[in-house]
């Protein structure tokens, strides 16, 4: 057979996966402000009887409080973001789909943050968090509203429209910028701390209550995203073939971006606009394992729960004791790559 | 037309806006039978297929698959028993020519254990030793083999109990003379295995040669059909083409040869008989 692509043995790669994974999320919840040895997190977990007592009640409140519900949003966050990502682009047929960069996200924040200010204007003297069960359903709104906007804006002749999609994203964004700058314009000091993060993103507001809303959400895409592996598969093809090979395309496309729109709203709702993940991860999963959408979303659901924690481990301890907003780390990993992939994709329109 | 056909279309018409694309196009399609259909640019040949295959709701009258209107029809069950190839298709990631194929398994539910079928496929349309390149980086006629060997993949090589259909539109556009004959032999083979094939073609002599019967198409109505010596005179061709014909017997094949030059006058004289629109005159191997 002439040469192609190898495609390693998917038990192999999910077993590496899965690993990276274990020890990324170890890693995570030893590094802070304390630190704790990998084998006291294994006792805690197992069999926190076995702990020295002195030390016990300190390790229990930082890893149950703190640490792991952060982790555990990690994982929830990271895992969304890139099947999300992976669905996009299998839906959009293109690679460059993101629901960062195509405005998704900025929708979802655009949502949460009329939310901000509506409940300090009419509610004055509430805080925001009392409206917590109203955010997710204000980014989902968002979400859903700019997902059509751009689904009806980029497509032609059931083909999407690359530079429409980006320059939508571009537009997007550019709203959302101008909703939170009001929003930080009319704020108060403490409601501007509160805003930034949507700007840049941020675990710091973990916790089990948060994790709790936001799972049921996530869980839903993250679980029925592998029955639309065929139809993805198909699609590639084109839309149209994909209706030749059995598949209601308009009806799966449909289920998509709702659960897309409730995935990625409920992660910017609690942890802001994290950017690149989404894009970046279904991309090296390809590079790695092929764009079999079997493979692609599980992998990816693993991968992008990877680095996700690890670039929020990363922007706990990089500037300690102060925070930096993990947008700042996965832009700064994730542009450059996005400029190789748009380098790379160039060349392979046009060759030489 | 007598028999229920397995594909049957009754006074079709479809129009985008106040246009008519297809106007009253009746046309039975049956098992064992190659039908081409040939007609002018925007005669509307493609639109013809786009209603058969359901993907154009037809303005008025209505297309049948086995005597089930195409509404009816489950759209999984109808694929495992109808497939169509599109003239042109862009995949993006780097799907390989070998899962491309596999992909035409998707409505069976069985793309992991019909590897052989996939590689039997890829054989008879002389695409197997592709099977690991990236689709993407093969020539426009390696990937219209591949793209051949998905929708065979898909009606189970027309092995299946139940008869099927192939809609074909333009399968050779992209193909050199040696791969355009081959891909058309496949076609008759398929046909031999009682899969009903619908195709749609340019080369007046490659239809002359393997269709079993010619539709011909001019402003979205079907002019003539019936056995391509009925139908591929100098009158009909000269009357649809809008060119000066000649027929006569190929020396290969014993079959129809048919040599074609511009109407207007001022055509120089022999030297435009390879004119695009009937490539006749070439020597070709069958």
């Amino acid at each position: 057979m002439s040469p192609g692509p190898f495609r390693p043995s998917a038990v192999l790669a999910f077993a590496v996966l899965s690993a990276l994974l274990l020890a990324t999320a170890v890693c995570s919840m030893g590094l802070g402000a304390v630190r704790i040895a990998p084998g006291d997190i294994l006792r805690s977990l197992l069999a926190p009887e076995t702990l020295p007592p002195e030390s016990r009640v300190s390790i229990d409140m930082v890893l149950w409080q703190l640490r792991i519900p952060r982790v555990l949003m990690g994982l929830l966050v990271g895992a969304t973001l890139a099947v999300a990502g992976a669905l996009m682009q299998g839906m959009f047929r293109n690679p460059l789909a993101d629901p960062g960069l195509i405005g998704v996200s900025g929708g979802a924040a655009l949502g949460a943050v009329t939310i901000i200010v509506f409940s300090t204007t009419l509610f004055a003297g509430q805080p925001w968090l009392a409206d917590l069960r109203l955010l997710p359903l204000a980014a989902f709104a968002g979400a859903l509203a700019i997902t059509l906007l751009i689904q009806g804006l980029a497509r032609t002749d059931g083909y999407t429209d690359v530079a429409t999609l980006l320059l939508a994203g571009v537009a997007v964004n550019a709203i959302v910028g101008a909703v939170i700058g009001l929003s930080v314009f009319l704020a108060s000091d403490a409601q501007m701390r509160t805003l930034s993060f949507w700007t840049l993103g941020s675990l710091g507001g973990a916790s089990w209550k948060t994790f709790g809303l936001m799972a049921p959400l996530c869980l839903a895409l993250l679980l029925a995203a592998p029955f639309f592996s065929a139809a993805l598969n198909a699609i590639a093809l084109g839309e149209a073939e994909a209706g030749h090979l059995g598949f209601s395309v308009e009806r799966v496309k449909g289920i998509l971006i709702y659960l897309t729109a409730a995935g990625v709203g409920a992660c910017v709702a609690f942890t802001g606009m994290i950017g690149f993940i989404g894009l970046v991860t279904p991309h090296l999963i390809r590079l790695w394992l092929g764009p079999d959408h079997c493979r692609l979303l599980p992998a990816s659901a693993l991968l992008g729960a990877t680095l996700l924690i690890a670039s929020d481990t990363l922007a706990r301890n990089i500037a300690a004791p102060a925070e930096l907003p993990i947008g700042v780390i996965t832009a700064a990993f994730g542009g450059p790559f996005f400029l190789v992939m748009l380098l790379s994709q160039r060349r392979r329109t046009y060759p030489e | 037309m007598n028999a229920p056909a397995l594909l049957q279309a009754n006074a079709l018409g479809y129009r985008v806006g106040r246009i008519p694309l297809v106007v009253d196009a009746d046309l039975g399609l049956s098992g064992g039978e190659v039908v081409a259909v040939l007609g002018p640019n925007g005669a509307g040949k493609s639109t013809l297929l786009k209603l058969l295959c359901g993907l154009f709701a037809p303005s008025s009258g209505m297309v049948r698959f086995d005597g089930c209107p195409l509404a009816a029809w489950l759209r999984r069950e109808l694929a495992v028993r109808r497939a169509v190839l599109p003239q042109h298709s862009v995949v993006p990631f780097d799907f390989t020519a070998g899962e491309i194929v596999a992909l035409g398994r998707s409505p069976h539910r069985d793309i992991r254990w019909q590897r052989p079928m996939v590689l039997r496929a890829m054989e008879r349309c002389e695409c197997a030793h592709l099977a690991g390149r990236v689709l993407r980086t093969l020539s426009g006629g390696e990937m219209q083999r591949v793209q051949l060997a998905r929708v065979l993949v898909q009606i189970g090589l027309g092995e299946g109990s139940a008869p099927s259909a192939l809609l074909l539109d333009e399968p050779v556009s992209s193909l050199d003379p040696a791969h355009q004959h081959a891909a058309l032999v496949l076609a008759r083979e398929m046909a031999a295995a009682g899969v009903a094939v619908f195709v749609i073609l340019h080369d007046l002599n490659l239809a002359a040669q393997y269709a079993s019967r010619i539709v011909l198409m001019k402003s979205g109505r079907i002019v003539a059909q019936g056995l391509p010596e009925e139908i591929l005179t100098p009158g009909m061709i000269s009357s649809v083409f809008d060119v000066q014909a000649h027929v006569s017997a190929n020396p290969l094949t014993g079959g129809l040869a048919i040599f074609v030059k511009p109407r207007s006058g001022n055509a120089q004289d022999g030297a435009n008989h390879s004119q695009p629109g009937g490539s006749g005159g070439r020597a070709q191997h069958a």
